[in-house]
C-alpha cells in the first residue's frame, strides 16, 4: 500500500481498526524521506529508533484492546525548534547545533498522548528568522514543486516535507507568516492559530508576544484532527488561554458557506503581486458566492501601510532581549575568551549567523534611548490600532479572504540580493501576529507551470473552529492539493 | 513628531556592546547599510496620531490555568550539566568574571 498518499485519519482510523500497523507506516514514510531528502534536505534529524519503539507501542496497545487515540500510529514531523527529550533541537543555529533538551514541548507531548509518532525534526530559517529556509546551518531546503526556488520560510522544512509526502502533519511556528507562507510557496494547507489557543511551552521563543505553533497538513480535515489534540489549555503557558474549545473537527465536519459573511481585502495594490495570486483570490471569492455566502469587500488602510514596519519593531525588540540567554556558558556554541565579556561576544558572534546577529542588532538599538520613544513605542501603540482595525472588521465578517504572499515562491538567492523586499513580503501575514488573530494559508490551485496559488483566510481572535469550517467549504470545491512529483537525483 | 533616526559607527559600537556580539570592522558598512534600510522602512509609521493610544495589550477569554507552586520531578543537575561547553565537576566553568582595569575598555 502507498501509506505515503494517505492522510493522517485514514492512517488514525486503519491503525485503530487493526487494517496495518503503525510500524508498517512508520517504516515507509522514514524509507522516503532517506531516499529523498539528500536532495531537498526538509528533514535535519531523523528519530529511526524512537520512531519505531513509538510506533511497536501503539501497535502492541491496539493489539490490545486499547485505543491508542485520535492520531493512532500517525507519523509526524515538527519544526527543529520544540523541544524534544532526549534528541537535539537545534533552531537551524550552529549555536545549538548540539543541544538536547531533557523534556518535550506541549505540543510534542500532546501529539505522544493523542497516539502520534515522531519521526524526525524538519530544517528552518535560522532562529525562525527568515522567509526562504536558506539561513539553516544545515543549508537550505528545496521547494518540492519547484527544486529551483526556496520553501519559503521560516517553517520552510515542514511545509515541504508535508508536500513531498514524508508525512500528512507536521508542526510549524509562526511568528509573522512562517507557517502561512510556506505552506503556500509549497502547496499545502498551514494555520496560525489564535495567540492563547495552543500552548507555546518547549518552544524555542523568536518573539514571545507573536508566536504561535500550529500544523501544516494536506487536507483541513487533517488541520482540524490536528487542532483537537494540540488546542488546549496548559498551565506551564501563562499565555495559554483555559477557556472550553470547540470541537474543530466538528465545525469542519458541519462545514457550509451558505449565510457566511465573507469580506475580501481591498485597498491593496495588486498591480504589484504575481497575477495567479490574485487570480487565486477572485477564484475563491466565485466560490464562496457561488456556495451562498454574502461577499463583500473590506478595506484595512492602517493595517496595510504600517504592519511590516509595526511588526519589525515589534519583533526584533523582542528578540533582541529574548536571545541574550545564549551567552555560550550553559548550553550552544563556546567560544574561549580572556574574561567574560571577551567570552560573551565571541560565542554570539561566530554560533550565530549573520541575519540573526543583523536581528539582534536593529533590537537592541530600538531599545536604546532615542530609537525606543521614535519607533519601539509608537510600534506598540500602532499594533493596538491594527488591533481595533481587524475587531472592526470582524464586526460585520465571519472571516476575511486576503493574499498570503506578494510573490510566488522566490527563486534561490533573492534573500541576499534585496533583502527589504523580503521583509515587504511580511505584510499579508505579519497582521494576524500583531492582532492575535487564526489564519489558514488554503491551496485553492497550481499555476500551468506548476507552482501552487494559495489564499489566506483570517478571522475574529478565537474563531479558529470557524475559518476552519469556511476553509473546508472552499476546499471541497477547490480540492486539496497532491503530494509533489519527487526527483532523487540533484541537490544543493 | 517624526524624528528619522540614522545609525552611525558610533552608534554601531555601543550597541555591539550592549548586544555582547562581536563585529569585524569590514563588516560594519554592510550592516549599518542594512540596518538604516530598516529604519527608513519603519519612519512612515511615525506619521500616525498616537497621542491616544494605549501600548498593545493582550487579552483573555479565561484566566490560564495555573501551576500549583510544589516541587516537580525534573531530569536532575546531571542532565543540564551534560551540556555545558566547559565544566568543572558539579558547575559550570567560566572565565575570569571581574575583569582588570585593562581589559575593560568598552564595557
Amino acid at each position: 500500500m502507498d501509506f505515503y498518499k494517505l492522510s493522517a485519519r485514514e492512517i488514525a482510523d486503519g491503525v485503530r481498526n487493526g487494517r496495518f500497523k503503525s510500524e508498517e507506516v512508520v517504516s515507509v514514510l522514514l524509507e522516503r524521506i532517506k531516499k529523498y531528502d539528500k536532495k531537498y534536505n526538509a528533514v535535519v534529524t531523523l528519530c529511526e529508533e524512537t520512531a519505531h519503539k513509538q510506533a511497536q507501542a501503539v501497535d502492541a496497545a491496539v493489539s490490545r484492546g486499547e485505543d491508542p487515540g485520535p492520531l493512532a500510529g500517525v507519523p509526524y514531523l515538527t519544526k527543529d525548534n520544540f523541544c524534544t527529550d532526549g534528541i537535539r533541537t537545534t533552531c537551524g543555529s550552529k549555536m545549538l547545533k548540539d543541544w538536547i533538551p531533557c523534556y518535550d514541548a506541549t505540543p510534542v507531548r500532546n501529539m505522544r498522548n493523542a497516539g502520534a509518532v515522531l519521526i524526525g525534526k524538519t530544517n528552518m530559517d535560522e532562529f525562525a528568522m527568515g522567509s526562504t529556509t536558506e539561513s539553516s546551518v544545515f543549508g537550505p531546503t528545496l521547494n518540492p514543486r519547484d527544486d529551483s526556488r526556496v520553501p519559503g520560510g521560516s517553517s520552510g522544512g515542514s511545509a515541504a516535507a508535508v508536500a513531498a509526502g514524508y508525512c500528512p502533519i507536521a508542526l510549524g511556528s509562526d511568528t509573522g507568516g512562517s507557517i502561512r507562507q510556506p505552506s503556500a510557496f509549497c502547496g499545502v494547507q498551514g494555520m496560525k492559530p489564535s495567540y492563547g489557543q495552543v500552548s507555546r511551552y518547549g518552544i524555542v521563543a523568536y518573539v514571545s508576544s507573536l508566536d504561535q505553533v500550529g500544523p501544516i497538513t494536506r487536507n483541513i480535515d487533517d488541520m482540524s484532527l490536528a487542532m483537537d489534540v494540540l488546542a488546549k489549555a496548559d498551565s506551564n503557558d501563562s499565555t495559554c488561554d483555559a477557556y472550553d474549545r470547540p470541537s474543530f473537527s466538528g465545525a469542519v465536519a458541519a462545514a457550509s458557506l451558505k449565510g457566511k459573511k465573507i469580506a475580501v481585502l481591498s485597498g491593496f495594490d495588486k498591480e504589484s503581486m504575481d497575477k495567479p495570486l490574485v487570480d487565486a483570490i477572485d477564484r475563491t471569492v466565485e466560490i464562496c458566492r457561488a456556495a451562498g455566502a454574502e461577499v463583500a469587500e473590506a478595506e484595512l488602510p492602517i493595517t496595510m501601510k504600517h504592519a511590516v514596519a509595526c511588526y519589525y519593531m515589534v519583533a526584533l525588540g523582542d528578540a533582541s532581549s529574548k536571545l541574550a540567554c545564549y551567552d555560550g556558558m550553559r548550553y550552544g556554541h563556546h567560544e574561549d575568551g580572556k574574561n567574560l565579556s571577551e567570552m560573551y561576544k565571541k560565542s554570539r558572534q561566530n554560533g550565530f549567523g549573520d541575519e540573526v546577529r543583523r536581528r539582534i542588532l536593529i533590537g537592541t538599538c530600538i531599545l536604546t534611548r532615542g530609537y525606543y520613544e521614535n519607533y519601539y513605542v509608537p510600534a506598540t501603540q500602532v499594533r493596538q490600532l491594527i488591533a481595533d482595525e481587524y475587531a472592526a472588521l470582524f464586526k460585520n465578517a465571519d472571516a476575511l479572504i486576503c493574499p498570503i504572499s506578494p510573490a510566488l515562491p522566490y527563486k534561490k538567492g533573492l534573500v541576499e540580493e534585496d533583502p527589504v523586499r523580503i521583509y515587504l513580503g511580511d505584510a499579508f501575514t505579519s497582521t494576524a501576529n500583531l492582532a492575535g488573530l487564526p489564519g489558514i494559508s488554503l491551496n485553492v490551485g497550481f499555476t500551468p507551470e506548476g507552482l501552487p496559488t494559495n489564499v489566506q483566510i483570517l478571522g475574529p481572535r478565537f474563531g479558529d473552529a470557524d475559518i476552519l469550517a469556511v476553509a473546508a467549504a472552499i476546499e471541497k470545491k477547490a480540492g486539496s492539493p497532491a503530494i509533489a512529483e519527487l526527483d532523487a537525483e540533484g541537490g544543493c | 513628531m517624526i524624528k528619522k533616526m540614522v545609525m552611525d559607527e558610533e552608534r554601531l559600537r555601543e550597541v555591539l556592546t550592549l548586544a555582547r556580539i562581536g563585529l569585524p570592522e569590514e563588516e560594519f558598512p554592510e550592516v549599518l547599510g542594512r540596518v538604516n534600510a530598516v529604519l527608513r522602512m519603519c519612519d512612515e509609521m511615525q506619521e500616525l496620531d498616537c497621542s491616544n493610544v494605549r501600548p498593545f495589550e493582550w487579552d483573555v477569554k479565561k484566566a490560564p490555568a495555573r501551576r500549583e507552586d510544589v516541587p516537580v520531578k525534573w531530569a536532575g543537575r546531571d542532565r543540564f550539566l551534560e551540556q555545558a561547553p566547559v565544566r568543572d565537576g558539579d558547575f559550570f566553568k567560566v572565565p575570569r568574571i571581574i575583569a582588570l582595569e585593562s581589559e575593560s575598555e568598552g564595557e
